[in-house]
């Protein structure tokens, strides 16, 4: 009697650890951004759109002639954005004010597109955006 | 496309994709945990049922199965309502995405054969699932397989651009060559009583 319940508990205690094993259900950086093309931007925080899977930050920099270029920047979803302690309204206070982001440009060639990975604001606290590529601003260069 | 962004713009849409009151994601969370189980409540089944019309696990009496169907209906129907909601959220994205509409297709067609299983098996001459499976639904069988395997694959192809949806799929494609190779192979080398029992005789 015990013999013949010893497979299916076998079974049952397999697929409770298979059930375990983390969702990796999230798509590839490297796909979309060349970690080898990173740099810091600094320009004027517009506008956000913070929502999943991923949250967007929108930045006025001004380029060579002098115009101002919408640049965007794609950050993680909304709970790891949480988790490096950077919410909503941290972005929202700095609205109009200068920050610097460290960003990777996307790989379609499409120009003034980044993945974010660090920001700077004007008091000078450091936030984590995205996956980090390279260090801490770039340290790992 | 103006159509895409009108929906992707919409109310719902936007409150699925930027909820976050107090504090939590939970309706996006919530949807995304749905539509994972939905699938599972759905596929998990369906495939049973086709290997065992194909001849795996015949210690399982085939009429027997036929109390998972109302599962795999409510599996069904969890993706489908989970998945309306969730559309809006990507729209643009979604609907400008070949391997979407591979999706879509494959899930109705398997869908479609699914019913066309049931009526086969379960409800056609063969009655209550009593008598051995028909060529017909052998072929249904392997047809239903076939489009799970499209479906699975390109959902998980959504997640991806370029060179990784390439490797990806070239990857599941190695894998899946594999399965039916050993699959195949096995069959035909052990053709004793099954792993169950010898398991059971062996204790």
């Amino acid at each position: 009697m015990t013999c013949s319940h010893k497979p299916s508990w076998f079974l049952a205690v397999l697929c409770a650890f298979a059930a375990a094993v983390p969702a990796l259900a999230h798509h590839s950086f490297a796909a979309e951004f060349d970690a080898k093309k990173c740099s810091e931007i600094t320009g004027v925080l517009t506008s956000v759109d913070w929502q999943n899977p991923h949250a967007y930050i929108y930045v006025d920099v001004k380029s060579a002639a002098g115009a101002a270029e919408s640049v965007t920047f794609q950050l993680s979803s909304i709970s790891n954005l949480r988790r490096g302690g950077m919410e909503r309204k941290n972005m929202i206070d700095n609205f109009g004010k200068a920050v610097t982001v460290r960003g990777c440009a996307a790989k379609n060639g499409e120009k003034n597109r980044y993945a974010a990975s660090f920001i700077k604001f004007p008091d000078g606290k450091i936030y984590r955006l995205g996956q980090d590529v390279e260090g801490l601003f770039g340290t790992n260069n | 496309m103006e159509f895409l962004h009108w929906l992707q713009d919409s109310g719902l849409a936007t409150w699925v994709r930027e909820s976050d009151a107090l504090g939590s994601t939970f309706p996006y969370t919530f949807l995304l945990a749905l539509h994972a189980i939905g699938l599972a409540m759905l596929v998990g089944p369906n495939v049973a049922v086709d290997l065992r019309i194909l001849g795996y696990g015949r210690s399982v009496p085939l009429g027997s199965m036929e109390g998972f169907f109302r599962q795999m209906w409510v599996g069904f129907w969890f993706n489908a309502l989970s998945g309306l909601v969730l559309l809006p959220t990507s729209a643009v994205t979604f609907l400008t995405d070949p391997i979407f509409y591979v999706k879509l297709g494959s899930i109705a067609l398997a869908v479609v054969t699914l019913q066309m299983i049931y009526g086969e098996v379960f409800r056609g001459r063969s009655g209550r699932g009593d008598t051995p499976p028909t060529t017909k639904a052998k072929i249904l069988a392997g047809t239903s397989l076939v489009l799970w395997v499209v479906a699975i694959v390109s959902g998980r192809l959504m997640a991806y651009n370029g060179d990784v949806r390439r490797s990806t799929l070239n990857a599941f494609l190695l894998l899946l060559l594999l399965l039916l190779v050993g699959g195949v192979g096995w069959r035909a080398i052990a053709r004793g009583p099954g792993w169950g029992v010898s398991l059971r005789r062996s204790m």
